[in-house]
């Protein structure tokens, strides 16, 4: 199948990706389609191994695909990346050990100066950007303050993770690409994570794609979740969270909540069944 | 049973909380006076001055029975109070030597460095040959040079900047590669440019490589020097020089007062590099601590 383009949506139509050759070959991803649509928030979720980061890497134009197409709003990946529309956070939060908080979290502003230009007189369609991040404010809140002149080695793995954050949305990216960015949290900090990153999503109005492993982080913060299956990696479901926001303490214990974390869970272990009985 | 488990957890409480107690007040003191209370402390002058001691006897034991082994650790003294001016001038002439060709090598090494990281193809052409010359005793071409060149400083630049090069081509261009993948990510997604990647990732990463090479090219600038000097004796002054002039007239303590300069010249350096490289890699060090 091939989606066609829109200047509204990353469409992924018809990826396919597979690593090494002869019998060691893994399809990372097997016909992959899926449409995005601006200013959705969409999880993938899905069994270790089965093609998320390669898909999000792919997204990231970080990937070449053997063949189908990837468009961001219209646009290649390539031209994406080069108007500075993609923000990535990616599992481990890559500050530079050398840079202060706010050196880091400034420092896409200090690359690629052209993009700005770029984006501002629009290539295919891109909307003008708003006045510029307080980047001050963002570090505010998230907690960050007081460390923004604090060395990266000095943080706790939560303040780095937001660091990483508010470094990507820094750039008031179109799209924000978010790779098991919490995983590596404990149960607290992640929840406060996911609400503060809910806030700046609403406020900023980003598109976000979130890689995840943990069925109710995806319910929690999406519009709707990807479920991915294993060799071939491929979407096995998709399901919309047709829940209110703000997701507050209340809603994560409703019993809708539930029925969606249970929802996915089954369609995951049904994603894993298959797998296992192809393997088999 | 329980009165022992409560001592042995009281004492260990105890000895918990002294530890805590001498490393945050040892943590707080970090001041020139601290340094100098801890340097006071028998722990720590009294093993390298027994060493010494012992060292010394030795030394005096050898110089008493066998004369032409050793010269008197007095006669070394003698010679480097009497003719301090001797020393100095030529300490300061293989100084030079070492610094100017230290300076040439580094420049040239990190310049190539970059450009090996830049171009497989170019690493794939330069490196087999870069590592095969780091492991040759490069100091043996001196007297190739010295025919070459002539008594001049030319070969004695030649040689140390020789012997510093490959050292430092061989770590810079390490770490100019071992870059965290995940921020290579970050900046490929920014379409960061080559220069931009370089200059504010690349480079930064290669630091802690480019000093660990610093800490050994440094004293070995001055062995260059020196090898270059003791090939090219007679015609230009340096400490070298002043070596293999004693050593054709026989003063032993002339040679090991000039070995003395080296040495105090190695000692220096090696401590402005490493103080240098506390000053610019604070993070690193901290860095290494959390870890
Ligand atoms: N650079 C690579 N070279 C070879 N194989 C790779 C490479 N990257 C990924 N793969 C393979 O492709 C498959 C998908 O990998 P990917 O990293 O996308 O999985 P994932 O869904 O992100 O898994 P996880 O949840 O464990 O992060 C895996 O089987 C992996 O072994
Ligand atoms: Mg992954």
């Amino acid at each position: 199948m091939t989606l066609p383009q829109s200047p509204d949506a990353i469409v992924v139509s018809d990826a396919h990706k597979t690593y090494g050759t002869d019998q060691k070959a893994v399809v990372a991803l097997g016909g992959v389609d899926a449409a995005i649509q601006r200013g959705e928030f969409v999880s993938i979720i899905g069994p270790s191994g089965c093609g998320k980061s390669t898909m999000l890497r792919m997204i990231a134009g970080l990937e070449e695909v053997d063949s189908g197409d990837v468009s961001i709003f219209g646009l290649r990946t390539e031209d994406a990346c080069d108007a500075k529309m993609i923000g990535l956070v990616p599992q481990v939060p890559a500050l530079l050990p050398w840079l202060s908080v706010l050196d880091n979290v400034t420092l896409p502003s200090k690359i690629n100066r052209g993009a700005e230009r770029r984006r501002q007189h629009g290539i295919g369609g891109v909307y003008t950007r708003p006045d510029p991040v307080d980047i001050h404010g963002l570090l505010d809140r998230v907690g960050l303050a007081d460390a923004a002149h604090k060395l990266p080695a000095q943080l706790s793995g939560g303040m780095r993770q937001r660091a990483s954050i508010v470094r990507a949305f820094g750039l008031q990216p179109d799209v924000l690409l978010m790779d098991e960015p919490f995983s590596a949290l404990d149960e607290f900090t992640r929840e406060a994570l996911q609400g503060q990153l809910l806030e700046i999503w609403r406020d900023m109005q980003t598109t976000v794609v979130f890689v995840t492993h943990n069925v109710s982080e995806a319910v929690r913060l999406s519009d709707r979740v990807i479920v991915m299956g294993a060799n071939p990696g491929r979407i096995t479901a998709e399901v919309e969270i047709d829940l209110p926001r703000p997701r507050d303490e209340e809603l994560l214990k409703s019993t809708a909540f539930h029925d969606y974390e249970d929802h996915i869970r089954h369609q995951l272990q049904s994603a894993w069944r298959d797998n296992s009985a192809a393997a088999a | 049973m329980t009165a022992i488990d409560s001592a042995v957890s009281r004492m260990k409480n105890a000895v918990g909380t002294s530890k805590k107690s001498t490393s945050s007040s040892s943590s707080r003191s970090t001041g020139p006076v601290a340094a100098v209370k801890s340097v006071l402390r028998p722990s720590f002058w009294l093993p390298a001055t027994v060493l010494l001691v012992i060292f010394a006897t030795l030394w005096r034991w050898t110089a008493d029975s066998k004369p032409y082994l050793l010269p008197p650790l007095s006669a070394i003294g003698e010679s480097i109070v009497n003719d301090w001016q001797y020393y100095v001038s030529n300490a300061w002439v293989t100084l030079q030597v070492s610094l100017i060709g230290l300076a040439i090598a580094f420049v040239a090494s990190f310049l190539l460095a970059i450009l090996i990281s830049e171009i497989p193809m170019a690493r794939r052409a330069i490196m087999p040959y870069a590592v095969v010359l780091n492991v040759t005793p490069l100091v043996a071409l001196a007297p190739a040079l010295v025919v070459a060149f002539g008594f001049g400083s030319e070969p004695k630049l030649i040689v140390t900047a020789l012997i510093c090069f490959f050292p430092i081509l061989i770590s810079v261009s390490t770490g100019l590669l071992s870059v965290d993948p995940a921020a290579l990510h970050v900046f490929r997604t920014l379409k960061a440019s080559r220069f931009e990647t370089l200059w504010h990732l690349r480079i930064p990463s290669s630091l802690p490589y480019m000093f660990t090479a610093l800490r050994v090219v440094f004293p070995l600038s001055i062995i260059g020097a020196v090898v270059a000097e003791l090939n090219a004796p007679g015609a230009a002054e340096g400490l070298g020089t002043a070596i293999s002039l004693a050593s054709s007239n026989n003063q032993l303590s002339v040679i090991y007062a000039s070995i003395v300069f080296l040495a105090l010249m190695g000692a220096g350096l090696l401590f402005i590099v490493t103080a240098v490289e506390r000053r610019v890699l604070h993070w690193h060090e901290s860095r290494q601590v959390q870890s």
